[in-house]
């Protein structure tokens, strides 16, 4: 018995070890760029880059849509996840796979079929020229590149959190009103709260960071569809250290978000 | 079973430690025998290029690779930022830059081979057209009118740099009432119309060319070089030599090459009357003899 209690131990430590070890290796590769970025920074410049007209307008056109993109994913998101979430129809497979498409699609490629659709000479942009309306270069292309990658989080993470409703309790709230209207705002939607809530901070992490879809389609023009990833891609050609500052305002900006919204909602966000 | 868990537990960490080492040795292994047999086999040539270059130089690589049994290997960006990975140490034997400043740049920081780089060739910008020119746009002065979409390279880049030179040249000589060359009204604060019709300023020409052919804008300002390539795809307008601006590209061998022969001979090949007639071909200009 004391042998094996003894060995017990051992693996139980060794198997600590293990994982510990394999943990820190992930967490290293994923510091050591993070932490390089903030090391070659000094705070003169942030405070130099921070009145620059042109990094103060790629942080105003990124955080305005961003906060567009993520207003319009959570219209169409939430319900579409209630509707995957509680309804069986046919091809909701199909459905299903489309809606998951932009998960797994390069960005490039993204900005490219929207270049394709929406362009000027695209299948719909031929004929929204003839009515005047000229998608690329506006900071609707933005939102529109923004959304088409990012909305996808939203949908996600709310369905899944829909699915996890205990059914058992709609049933009893059945008991008490017949209105679906008021289950709903009482009982489903403070239920899947946390799930929603999570889905709508990536898609706007994710709406912040977007580059490839947003370069090709919308363009690069300061003041109208450059947002902070551009303004760092195209400084990074002339000075490498003023892009590697924007890169730390913008890292500090949506790190601050973020935890302002996680400490709202302190302990539950983080466990779904 | 407590006991029989930690076992199969044991066991998985050994067979993942197994599989790790496996995959460790299989790498190596495989990365000596690539290597060996790229020794037996042929050496390596990396060629960075200017975007601008990539389709003429494309156009010989499999003769050259021929004629002196190598391997060609092209990484194709705009010259800003092969300069900077050339700086930061990726592996590169030649440096085809479409702005020489780069290559001068390189020199004064002692990364070229010899200390030396050639201009070895030169473009100049023309105002690329969508093929159906909705805007029935036909000179310069059209391109300030109200709702014509331009594009144009960033400024960082050389082709934005030299269209910046461009606008600021036809601006203060066409545009300005007391020069001699006034053209008009039309020109009076040519570069601040032209800016304010711009909708993106892009990271590399072949973006522009890619987007005009997509109708996304009405104009872009590229190379003569881009339009000649694309053949009846793109029309243009021609800017006239008094305001136009000649970008000369510099072509060098790398201080940290191991194929200093293969590299030197390379560049020679674009130095000689054959690499001279064939970038002719290609819409670039090949009068370098006053660069000697």
């Amino acid at each position: 018995m004391m042998s094996q209690k003894i060995s017990d131990h051992f693996s139980n430590v060794t198997s600590n070890i293990f994982l510990i070890s394999i943990c820190l290796l992930l967490c290293g590769f994923i510091a050591i760029p993070l932490l390089s970025i903030f090391l070659n920074v000094d705070i003169p410049q942030v405070k130099k880059q921070l009145s620059n007209p042109e990094v103060v307008s790629a942080l105003i056109t990124g955080l305005v849509t961003a906060l567009v993109s993520t207003i319009i994913s959570m219209i169409f998101a939430i319900p579409t996840a209630y509707l995957l979430a509680n309804r069986k129809f046919p091809g909701k497979t199909i459905i299903d796979t489309l809606l998951d498409i932009p998960m797994v699609l390069p960005p490039a490629v993204a900005g490219l079929a929207l270049l394709l659709a929406f362009a000027p000479r695209g299948i719909l942009g031929s004929k929204l020229s003839q009515l005047g309306i000229i998608l690329p270069g506006s900071m609707l292309a933005v939102i529109m590149a923004q959304t088409f990658v990012a909305s996808v989080f939203t949908l996600r993470s709310s369905r899944m959190a829909f699915e996890h409703i205990d059914k058992r309790l709609i049933d009893n709230a059945k008991l008490f009103t017949n209105s679906k209207l008021r289950i709903l705002l009482t009982v489903t939607l403070p239920l899947a709260k946390n799930g929603i809530i999570y889905g709508v901070l990536m898609t706007w992490a994710r709406s912040m960071g977007e580059f490839g879809a947003t370069i090709l389609f919308a363009g690069n023009l300061p003041g109208v569809t450059q947002t902070m990833p551009l303004a760092i891609y195209t400084l990074m050609s002339e000075d490498i250290f003023a892009s590697n500052t924007l890169s730390v305002i913008l890292i500090t900006v949506s790190f601050t978000v973020l935890i302002i919204f996680k400490s709202f909602n302190r302990g539950e966000v983080m466990e779904s | 079973m407590i006991n029989r868990v930690y076992v199969f537990f044991i066991i998985g960490i050994l067979i993942g430690f197994l599989m790790t080492v496996a995959i460790a040795v299989s790498g190596i292994t495989g990365y000596t025998l690539k290597t060996t047999i790229q020794m037996i086999q042929k050496p390596e040539l990396r060629v960075f290029i200017a975007s601008s270059l990539l389709n003429v130089v494309k156009n010989v690589s499999a003769q050259f690779e021929k004629e002196h049994n190598c391997t060609i290997i092209f990484n194709s960006a705009g010259s800003d930022s092969l300069t900077q990975q050339i700086q930061s140490g990726s592996p590169a034997d030649v440096f085809m830059a479409a702005d020489f400043k780069w290559t001068k740049q390189l020199q004064t920081q002692g990364l070229l081979y010899g200390d030396t780089y050639w201009n070895f060739t030169t473009n100049k910008l023309v105002v690329a057209l969508p093929i159906d020119n909705t805007k029935n746009l036909t000179s310069l002065a059209d391109l300030t009118h109200s709702g014509v979409n331009v594009i144009v390279a960033a400024w960082t880049v050389p082709a934005g740099s030299y269209t910046n030179k461009t606008l600021i040249k036809i601006s203060t000589t066409w545009g300005n009432p007391t020069n001699p060359s006034y053209k008009g009204t039309d020109y009076e604060s040519y570069r601040d119309k032209i800016i304010a019709n711009i909708i993106s300023y892009e990271t590399s020409v072949q973006n522009i060319v890619g987007k005009l052919k997509l109708g996304v804008a009405d104009a872009g300002f590229v190379y003569t070089t881009d339009v000649a390539f694309q053949g009846n795809a793109l029309k243009y307008i021609p800017i006239p030599s008094d305001v136009n601006t000649i970008g000369t590209y510099g072509i060098s061998v790398i201080s940290s090459t191991k194929q200093q022969g293969l590299a030197s001979l390379y560049t020679l090949f674009w130095l000689s009357s054959e690499g001279q007639t064939l970038l002719k071909q290609f819409g670039f200009s090949t009068d370098i003899s006053k660069f000697f």
